[in-house]
């Protein structure tokens, strides 16, 4: 075969622009930190990379609706403890009162004293949290609980409660309604309120009565302390669920997508010793001339 | 036999000898023109003549002047030629597509999930209006992201299209120009120099002719070339050539490729074309391009009605007390065609956040919006299938956009990789024999030098010859 000169250089500078392209591309992907820089280095990888990256953010947004759960969980926890202690009060007053030693003024006092906790409860179902009633179900923009002269208390929230998502296709309750707090199987309010009654009349055998309803109204809270406790349990435990989840994303994604930098490297070595050798030849191609022995 | 013979072979030898030289200096001055096919002269005796019954030679001629030259790897590497320049338009613009729907730079599955995002936020929060001005943001990022994709792929379209028309028009450029060479090849003698360098030109013409589009050609008995594209239309015959011309396609608003016999009527040809990179811009304009946009389009079309379904039912902020019924706002601007191009947040939306609806009913004795359910239907569209006739949710669709650009673009790179390669080997063949290589003519060089030097040695022998005679007087 004929070499001639022409062929000579256009291999070589075809040679050398590939060796060059290929320098370039590694130098991308350190400089990155990726092994994949466009789709086409890897279009299975870089689509599955899209689609965890997307669902990594979709975690994100899970998580952070669970911690609002959480903070909720830890308002009523509080708040409901603060329910059974104001009931643990007025049933030591009914105990107290329903003694025969009590008479009319004493428990004159005391029905003050169960006014004062009427009034404790309803702020207590009032919190509001941000721009929502925490106890006002779906109706959370609407004051929930309002108290007449008479100490009649009127629910103005709503039994449902909102939910929001905290996994794909799962939802989980946003609130505890305060229907199912104060108003449920026994009326809190109107239990206190038949105290309080009971005490203005100087009625022994009916601050007796009222005791029942106070201690069903006690083992009700009680059941609700341990719903809350068990509510945070669970929603704690889905945040740890979804922390791992996206740390497995993220070892998956950086496993796809990052570069070996050590192999990089390497490969960069390789590549610009190639390069330097193609120029060394070059060199020594262009002094192999008839050219150089004439004169 | 005399001795002015000798002066004349002398003299013979020396034109012949001066014109090798002439044709070596020729070979090593074109050394880096491309298309140039080395030439060599070919030497032959004189005739003889019978000088008492016995043949003397009368000593040498240039007979011609020959190009090395293969006429079917010419024609290989013409064809050869036409398929690397289609691929190079599609690696080209593949990776320019791909850098446009390229994750990294648009964002957009993240722009859409941060979308979806802010409407569970809405949920956890329906009253607020803080959450409703990230809504308002997030929405207004997205329809950015994929009006721009749009106009990314819509901008590489009409170049192409403008691509197309210099295409065309240096088609023409080329085909008079293969027809003038035609001319002069058939004027000029077929064995000279000159003819050989027309050729040589015209050989070049015909490899940039067949790169751009697909052609057959031929030769006639004076040398002349004939050349049609492959379904038959003239393009050159001996010195008279056709033009094509672009004509506007009133469907598609962009160019076809048209064919111009000689009175002037002008024939469409735009499917006729198979090859070079005339094809490649067609297909890449109206073929990938357009499939990318209307993937887009359908991306857009999925989110922007079926947010609007969900959300005109329900009860915004700014809902009237007095009525029951739902407030009907769109989310998005309500389009009916161009999608991505046309994205974007509805004005009523834009005006006012209040606007946005986070609830589907209302309390009945208030009137007032009450629950988050508009707000977790639409978050929750993005897990649902809304696309491809309900088989894809939007994460599958955009990654299987990117899977797809990604193949494409691979497969282009490797494709012309591959052209690359074989037009490489070709360019080796053609090389190997009618390349010229400087030390073979450096060689040549000396051996004509000292020819031409003992031919004019001949002058003074024969000199001498004539002196000895005349002092012998």
């Amino acid at each position: 075969m004929r070499v001639t000169d022409s062929l000579k250089y256009a291999v070589l500078n075809k040679n050398l622009a590939r060796i060059k392209q290929n320098i370039d591309a590694t130098q991308n992907k350190i400089a990155s930190g990726k092994r994949i820089v466009t789709p086409s280095d890897d279009p299975v990888a870089s689509a599955s990379g899209i689609g965890l990256e997307s669902e990594k953010n979709m975690n994100s947004q899970y998580i952070r609706n669970l911690e609002k759960l959480k903070t909720l969980g830890g308002f009523y926890d509080t708040s409901i403890t603060g329910i059974h202690d104001l009931l643990t009060k007025a049933k030591e007053i009914a105990i107290t009162q329903a003694s025969s030693t009590m008479d009319a003024t004493t428990r004159k006092a005391s029905a003050e004293q169960v006014k004062g906790i009427i009034e404790q409860l309803v702020t207590i179902g009032n919190t509001k949290i941000g721009n929502s009633y925490i106890f006002g179900g779906e109706k959370s923009s609407v004051v929930p609980f309002t108290l007449d002269s008479d100490y009649n208390v009127t629910f103005n929230g709503s039994e449902d409660v909102s939910s929001v998502y905290i996994d794909k296709n799962t939802k989980e309750d946003a609130s505890i309604s305060g229907h199912r707090v104060f108003i449920s199987d026994t009326n809190i309010f109107e239990a206190l309120k038949k105290l309080k009654d009971s005490l203005e009349a100087n009625d022994q055998a009916k601050i007796q009565a009222s005791l029942d309803d106070l201690e069903s109204s006690l083992n009700k809270t009680q059941a609700n302390i341990a719903h809350v406790g068990t509510y945070v349990a669970k929603v704690e435990s889905y945040i740890e669920y979804k922390d791992v989840r996206n740390l497995d994303i993220e070892e998956s994604l950086s496993k796809m997508m990052d570069i070996d930098i050590a192999r990089a490297v390497t490969d960069f070595n390789a590549l610009s010793n190639a390069y330097e050798a193609m120029l060394y030849s070059m060199a020594k191609v262009q002094n192999l001339s008839v050219l150089n022995y004439m004169r | 036999m005399s001795i002015s013979s000798i002066l004349n072979i002398a003299k013979n030898a020396l034109s012949a000898n001066q014109m090798a030289l002439q044709v070596t200096s020729h070979n090593i001055s074109n050394v880096n023109t491309k298309g140039y096919a080395r030439q060599t002269p070919v030497f032959e005796e004189e005739s003889a003549s019978s000088v008492g019954g016995i043949l003397i030679g009368n000593g040498v001629k240039v007979d011609s002047v020959i190009r090395f030259y293969d006429k079917y790897i010419e024609k290989q590497l013409a064809s050869k030629n036409n398929e690397y320049q289609e691929q190079s338009i599609y690696s080209q613009y593949f990776e320019r597509i791909e850098s446009i729907l390229n994750e990294d730079s648009t964002k957009l599955t993240s722009s859409i999930t941060e979308f979806f995002n802010s409407w569970q936020e809405l949920s956890t929060d329906p009253e607020s209006t803080a959450v409703r001005e990230g809504i308002l943001a997030s929405a207004t990022n997205m329809s950015r992201t994929i009006n721009n994709i749009y106009n990314g792929l819509k901008s590489i379209q009409i170049e192409l299209n403008n691509k197309l028309k210099l295409e065309v028009e240096d088609i023409n450029t080329i085909t008079s120009a293969i027809a003038d060479l035609n001319n002069m090849i058939y004027e000029g003698s077929a064995t000279t120099s000159e003819a050989n360098d027309y050729i040589n030109r015209r050989t070049e013409y015909i490899k940039e002719l067949s790169g751009k589009l697909d052609i057959t050609y031929f030769e006639d008995e004076y040398g002349r070339v004939t050349i049609l594209t492959s379904k038959g239309k003239p393009l050159v015959d001996g010195n008279q050539s056709w033009e094509l011309s672009v004509m506007d396609n009133v469907e598609t608003g962009f160019f076809n490729v048209g064919w111009k016999d000689s009175s002037g009527n002008i024939t469409d040809i735009t499917s006729n074309i198979t090859g070079g990179s005339v094809r490649g811009l067609i297909e890449m304009r109206d073929g990938q391009i357009n499939d990318f946009i209307s993937d887009i389009d359908e991306l857009a079309r999925a989110i922007i009605e079926e947010v609007n379904t969900i959300h005109k039912q329900g009860y915004t902020l700014n809902h009237n007390p007095s009525s029951t019924d739902p407030d009907n706002i769109a989310f998005f601007k309500e389009i009916t065609g161009n999608y991505s191009k046309d994205m974007a947040v509805s004005d009523e939306v834009k005006a006012d956040i209040k606007n946005i609806a986070a609830a589907s009913k209302i309390d009945s004795t208030s009137g007032t919006p009450i629950g988050n359910e508009i707000a977790l239907g639409i978050a929750s569209l993005i897990d649902q299938d809304i696309l491809e006739g309900g088989t894809a949710n939007i994460v599958d669709y955009t990654s299987s956009i990117t899977n797809r650009v990604g193949q494409l673009t691979r497969n282009a790179k490797n494709f012309l990789e591959y052209s690359e390669d074989t037009m490489q080997i070709m360019e080796k063949q053609r090389e190997t024999v009618s390349g010229v290589s400087l030390d073979e003519e450096m060689a040549n060089l000396i051996k004509f030098q000292y020819a031409f030097q003992a031919a004019s040695r001949l002058f003074t022998v024969a000199d001498e010859l004539f002196q000895s005679i005349l002092e012998a007087v």
